[in-house]
């Protein structure tokens, strides 16, 4: 059946020649090459998912008395966004289940975007010609991580409104622009009653749709650039080895996507997540603790919660605290990210074309500084959980917050430090010898 | 080491966190009473319970003669309790007054096992009653009829409405006990318990008593109605309706996040592993 219906189709659109190259097209094999697409099997999942849960949603703060089955808060005035997330979760059919799934998708989704990012910079995989599909990529996982704090917003429980507000008191901190952006954001003053259906079309218009364009950019920048490969055996920078797209590349893939759906789903399935119906809904005289964002937030939090209490006075004007960790430093780690690429290639001098990959041993300073950056962001998101582990330890909050301080500056330097030295000492090593001659004993 | 038990060993780590009361149990309670003064005794529960009015059908009344202390609830009191709060309930500067806390505050001190202490430096804390409920009873009924004050509060939880006592948890509660009941820690050392291990009466008695930091709530803030109320949701709390699969220990993203790493992107690491030659 295929093949007629094939050439009837090469006939008229002349793809043939196309798709046979394309399918005969080459892969480097490497497990870390697949961190990627884990991420981008998760964004199938997050919108086959997500279209599901639109069908149920309600994206209105309008308020209603609800009256679903899950009767502890029988009679109680929620918003009608929030009664479409307890009817979803008691009684859709699946529809819990369709949520939980959505809700870890989302959270694997940013953690494969994440190792992915790692795996680039520590390969250097990023470097000329592959500068503008880092960027391209550093950009999704900002989308990402809106995506995600868009979701989190919406079902208008208590952590959905305390999200917002520090959200809301983060932009509202920027300098002369920060209220007006509020207000443009928000069409009024926190929380009002437009801030669900604008945060609705952002969550499942908006940043899905510029993710997924930008996905197609970024598999189409890998299709005419080529993948990278590791260095040994036939690989050099003028070929590129790996089993053709057609059969096994595509059968390895197809067996991750069934992986990755089977890990989520499994989650979903096993794991609860995020109780809205314990949490209540979102009411602003109130709130509840122990709370966190997603964990990819977390290091946001972290900083605000161990900033120093610093507030300055510039250009006329009250310089507000939040600005600082809420701001300040997102804006330069993303700046970082973003200039990477540049920054390397100015500090080396090196612009010449890579097809191969490095091994992270081989460069011990950009290692180095990998290692000490991500010491900073995993101490900051372990500062996000500041009064857990004031409780963990059974010690003041205030104790634990000036210890992650001190531990927030130092601890990343020793380590990109150690890293440095310890991949530079390996580097410099003679060879081993690939044999050592063991003197009898006896 | 299979991620599936790593995950298991993290959740029974994180378990200890969510049952974060249950921790206080393992204090020592070795340390000598002849240290230096307490830097933080308590607040009076006396001070406090004064503002408490007595309840309807209270057993508050004074007793017109001072019990003798020759009785087990004397003796006990004599043996455990005078060396701070003084032979008379007079306190003494290790610990408060205890003339007019009444059966309400003592009883939820004892039955939660917060007192004794072995020293006043100690962290109040709920930790396994030392005492027979006979023992409690004498104790009780000892310090009540020497010093008066409220009797411990009637509570019916079935008398009152899920939803109403809801809303009530959220406004009061929420924000040191946690939405959930998890408990949350305090900014000076103690913690707000998790409220998974209190009885009824506990709750109610804590209501009214304000025991440690916890504001006091009188039956002008909330009546007798709306204490039913709150128990019942605290009650269920206890066991709400968890579906959705395992509960995760209900302290937030926390856990959920931890779980996505070590369990989700773990079985994925591994199924990249499995799938992509690494050579």
């Amino acid at each position: 059946v295929i093949a007629p219906v094939a050439r009837w189709l090469d006939d008229r659109v002349g793809l043939g020649g196309w798709a046979r190259r394309a399918l005969n097209k080459a892969f480097p094999d490497h497990w870390s090459f697949l961190l990627g697409e884990i991420a981008m099997y998760c964004f199938a999942v997050l919108v086959a998912t997500g279209v599901f849960l639109t069908l149920f949603f309600q994206p209105s703060a309008e308020a209603v008395v609800y009256s679903g089955s899950y009767e502890p808060l029988q009679g109680v005035e929620v918003t009608q966004a929030y009664a479409s997330v307890l009817d979803i979760s008691f009684d859709v059919r699946a529809g819990l289940l369709v949520r939980q799934v959505h809700h870890w998708a989302a959270l694997v989704f940013v953690a494969a975007i994440v190792l992915h990012l790692l795996r680039v910079f520590f390969t250097g995989a990023f470097r000329r010609p592959r500068e503008i599909n880092w960027m391209v990529g550093v950009t999704m996982l900002l989308l990402a991580m809106f995506s995600g704090y868009t979701g989190y917003s919406l079902p208008s429980d208590l952590l959905s409104g305390a999200a917002l507000r520090i959200g809301t008191a983060v932009l509202q901190s920027i300098p002369f622009i920060g209220t007006w952006s509020l207000f443009l954001l928000l069409g009024g003053e926190f929380p009002s009653p437009q801030m669900i259906p604008r945060l609705f079309t952002f969550h499942v218009l908006l940043l899905p749709v510029a993710i997924g364009g930008l996905l197609g950019v970024h598999v189409a920048i890998l299709w005419h650039q080529k993948h990278t490969q590791f260095p040994g055996g036939p690989r050099t920078d003028k070929n590129v080895v790996g089993p053709p797209l057609w059969p096994a590349y595509m059968a390895r893939s197809a067996g991750l996507f069934c992986a990755v759906a089977a890990v989520v789903i499994g989650l979903g399935a096993l794991f609860q997540i995020n109780p809205v119906w314990l949490y209540g809904p979102f009411n602003p005289s109130t709130t509840t603790a122990p709370a966190q964002p997603d964990w990819y937030w977390g290091w946001m939090d972290g900083a605000l919660r161990t900033f120093p209490n610093w507030e300055f006075r510039g250009l006329g004007r009250m310089i507000a605290n939040p600005f600082f960790p809420g701001v300040l430093l997102p804006a330069l780690t993303f700046l970082g990210l973003y200039a990477w690429p540049f920054l390397e290639a100015r500090l080396t001098g090196d612009r010449s074309e890579h097809q191969l990959l490095d091994r992270p041993r081989d460069h011990p300073v950009r290692s180095g500084i990998g290692a000490g950056v991500v010491a900073f962001y995993t101490l900051l998101t372990v500062a996000g959980v500041n009064d857990t582990i004031a409780r963990l330890l059974d010690q003041p909050v205030f104790r634990v917050t000036g210890a992650l301080r001190v531990a927030i500056l130092v601890v990343p330097v020793l380590i990109g430090l150690l890293t440095w030295r310890a991949l530079a000492a390996v580097k410099d090593a003679p060879p081993t010898p690939a044999a050592t001659v063991e003197r009898g004993g006896g | 080491v299979t991620p599936g038990a790593l995950a298991a060993v993290v959740l029974a780590i994180l378990g200890t966190v969510a049952g974060g009361a249950t921790l206080a149990g393992t204090v020592a309670g070795g340390a000598t009473l002849a240290g230096t003064v307490a830097a933080q005794v308590p607040t009076p529960p006396g001070g406090v319970s004064a503002q408490v009015p007595t309840p309807p059908g209270g057993v508050s009344a004074q007793a017109p003669t001072p019990p003798s202390p020759q009785g087990q609830g004397g003796e006990l009191y004599l043996r455990d309790c005078a060396w701070c709060h003084g032979a008379n309930l007079e306190g003494t500067s290790r610990g408060p007054t205890l003339v007019g806390t009444g059966e309400a505050s003592n009883r939820f001190y004892l039955t939660t096992g917060r007192m004794p202490i072995a020293d006043p430096n100690e962290l109040i804390r709920r930790r396994p009653s030392v005492y027979s409920g006979a023992e409690i009873d004498a104790i009780v009924g000892y310090v009540a009829a020497l010093g008066g004050g409220p009797a411990s509060p009637a509570v019916d939880p079935a008398a009152g409405d899920l939803g109403p006592g809801g809303e009530l948890y959220r406004l009061h509660c929420g924000q040191c006990h946690g939405a959930t009941g998890a408990g949350f820690p305090l900014l000076s050392g103690r913690s707000s318990p998790a409220v998974w291990n209190s009885t009824a009466v506990e709750v109610a008695q804590a209501i009214r008593v304000g025991p440690g930091g916890m504001p006091v709530f009188s039956p002008e803030t909330l009546t007798d109605q709306e204490v039913n109320a709150i128990v019942r949701y605290v009650l269920y709390l206890q066991d709400p309706d968890d579906r959705g699969g395992f509960h995760l220990f209900r302290v937030g993203p926390l856990t959920e996040g931890i779980v996505a790493w070590l369990v989700g992107i773990v079985l994925l690491l591994f199924a990249a592993r499995l799938l992509g030659e690494d050579e």
